[in-house]
């Protein structure tokens, strides 16, 4: 029996292999890198390809402006239908039915292992790969090993995400993982976890499709047979489960505590968004607790749906309302101060509790990044302190 | 021919190499980013054929090329590490930088140290006359870095 991968990309474990892909995202962020090496280039089939502007969203210097307008004209030039501008963040946008089942998806930016989530082999590649992937439609690739994660026992996507990371840290570089979800988590948390996968180093993270994928893709009208080569063979299986809520310290995602090890720490900012967590299910935690209250005098809480579907149902729900009331600054859809590129930086010396993905330093300005569910977030944005909330999770 | 090595440590993320707030096509700007989240002020110490001599993992994290783009304007073509990211790799092998791996690097190397490197016959010669030597890269991967070396070159 042959592993995901290798039915995916051909050859076994180990072999370089040439691989069509199926479907190309583009986003502002890293698209400027390649105009130049694409100039008088044509796109092997500019229907597969997806361009989003969610990085300088909108852009906050001229030079950035200036991305955006040339990105829009790139896609004019080379005939690419599927621009999509300020409507949320690429990654987000590609698993509101774009990337499919069983499709190679490459992906110019880390997280695209988050197509995993809906059963899509979602890769990242950098801008030179993307240009040659842009112009023959595949690329190489070397066949991962697979990791099997089984998920025991349901908690927050953020938690379980940092559980993973906590066990595995960067021993995920190169490989592939397949979660075995136990538990039937819904469709927000697997995002979270095949995102957060990218912290991991795996080149793709995948939930095989089942009766969750089934359901959530129907809502884009995608139904009928779902083509998936099945399960991999018996390899290293790594079992994740969370007990009690989770955080990462400064300056990596695996520097993962129990909360209960640093509640009392004061914060300044707290930003509940990103294409890690920022999904109704992560909103809909932090409308719950937020409530009726009021954030600390000394925190700045920053909330960003991740797309402008999102964005509608959470204002449907009320819950963009109940966030404003306690406090919250309501961002546009986009990567927000996650990157730190257009808003929402720190000073130096200050602290962020986040959703978000990544605490490396130098991301999101001079200060220092935790990461935890937005629960934890939502709370501590109130007590002005990390915090704990009582109950299960 | 002798080069320096410029010395980091385990697990260093392209945040670090590379922070998002120096995202530009402006060359200066570009360079002034290089190592800046984990070294500050390398951009004004980095001499052209520096060798950049890391730990584990290097170049975990965002896949953004412009942390290549950086070391290749800094005239960096040779990394040594024990072990790199793929997007890392990727993005040295599609500039023209020879990614090295090399297991215990940072026991053999210091900061300063003069190294001579021949990447493509996989030998390494220290500061103190010791010869040592890596797994030479297929020939494939060869092409394509020294492909990528004279494109970006022109």
């Amino acid at each position: 029996m042959r592993t995901i991968p290798e039915k995916i990309l051909g050859g076994e474990v180990d072999d370089y292999v040439t691989k069509s892909v199926d479907r190309v995202m583009l986003h502002d962020g890293n698209t400027p890198l390649i105009f130049e090496d694409m100039e008088g280039e044509d796109i092997w089939n500019p229907e597969k390809v997806t361009s989003v502007v969610d990085h300088f969203c909108p852009p906050s210097t001229t030079e950035r402006a200036g991305f955006v307008k040339r990105l829009r004209e790139f896609v004019e030039e080379k005939g690419i239908v599927d621009h999509v501008e300020f409507q949320g963040i690429c990654h987000q946008i590609m698993c509101e039915g774009r990337a499919l089942p069983g499709e190679v998806v490459a992906g110019i930016d880390s997280h695209s292992t988050m197509y995993g989530a809906v059963g899509a082999f979602g890769i990242g590649f950098g801008a030179s790969d993307t240009v040659e992937i842009l112009k023959k439609g595949e690329t190489w690739l070397k066949v991962p090993e697979t990791v099997k994660v089984e998920i025991t026992k349901e908690s927050t996507g953020t938690d379980l995400a940092l559980k993973m990371l906590k066990k595995i840290r960067y021993d995920g570089n190169y490989k592939f993982l397949e979660f075995v979800d136990r538990v039937g988590l819904n469709m927000d948390a697997r995002m979270t976890i095949s995102n957060m996968a990218a912290e991991t180093g795996a080149k793709a993270a995948v939930f095989p499709p089942d009766e969750v994928t089934r359901e959530y893709l129907s809502e884009f009208g995608i139904s009928g047979d779902i083509p998936f080569p099945g399960s991999s063979k018996t390899c290293d299986n790594i079992r994740i489960s969370a007990e009690e809520p989770l955080i990462a310290l400064p300056h990596k995602p695996y520097n993962v505590e129990k909360v209960s090890s640093v509640e009392g720490k004061s914060i300044d900012q707290v930003f509940i968004g990103s294409c890690a967590s920022g999904r109704m299910t992560d909103l809909r935690k932090a409308a719950n607790v937020l409530k009726g209250k009021r954030i600390h005098p000394d925190v700045r809480l920053l909330v960003s749906p991740a797309s402008k579907r999102i964005m509608m149902k959470a204002l449907d729900e009320g819950i963009i309302e109940e966030l404003v009331r306690a406090g919250a600054v309501i961002l546009n859809t986009s990567c927000g101060p996650c990157p730190g590129i257009d808003k929402g930086l720190m000073a130096e010396g200050e602290r962020c509790l986040t959703t978000q993905n990544r605490n490396y330093a130098g991301r999101m300005g001079k200060g220092k990044i935790f990461i935890a569910n937005s629960e934890v977030c939502a709370l501590s944005a109130v007590q002005g302190v990390i915090s704990l909330p009582e109950g299960d999770l | 021919m002798k080069r320096r090595a410029r010395v980091f440590g385990h697990d260093i993320t392209l945040d670090e190499i590379h922070p998002g707030s120096y995202f530009s096509l402006d060359e200066d700007i570009l360079i002034q980013g290089l190592m800046e989240g984990v070294e500050p002020g390398f951009h004004e110490t980095v001499e052209k054929e520096d060798i950049i001599v890391a730990g584990r993992y290097f170049g975990m994290g965002s896949g953004r090329e412009s942390g290549a783009w950086a070391m290749k304007l800094a005239g960096i073509d040779m990394v040594v590490a024990e072990s790199f990211s793929r997007y890392m790799f990727r993005n040295c092998v599609n500039n023209g930088i020879w990614p090295i791996e090399f297991e215990g690097i940072l026991e053999h190397v210091s900061e300063g140290d003069m190294l001579e490197i021949h990447p493509k016959k996989g030998k390494m010669i220290l500061e103190d006359g010791t010869e040592l030597t890596f797994k030479k890269f297929p020939n494939w991967i060869i092409e394509l870095i020294e492909e990528n070396k004279v494109k970006e070159d022109k």
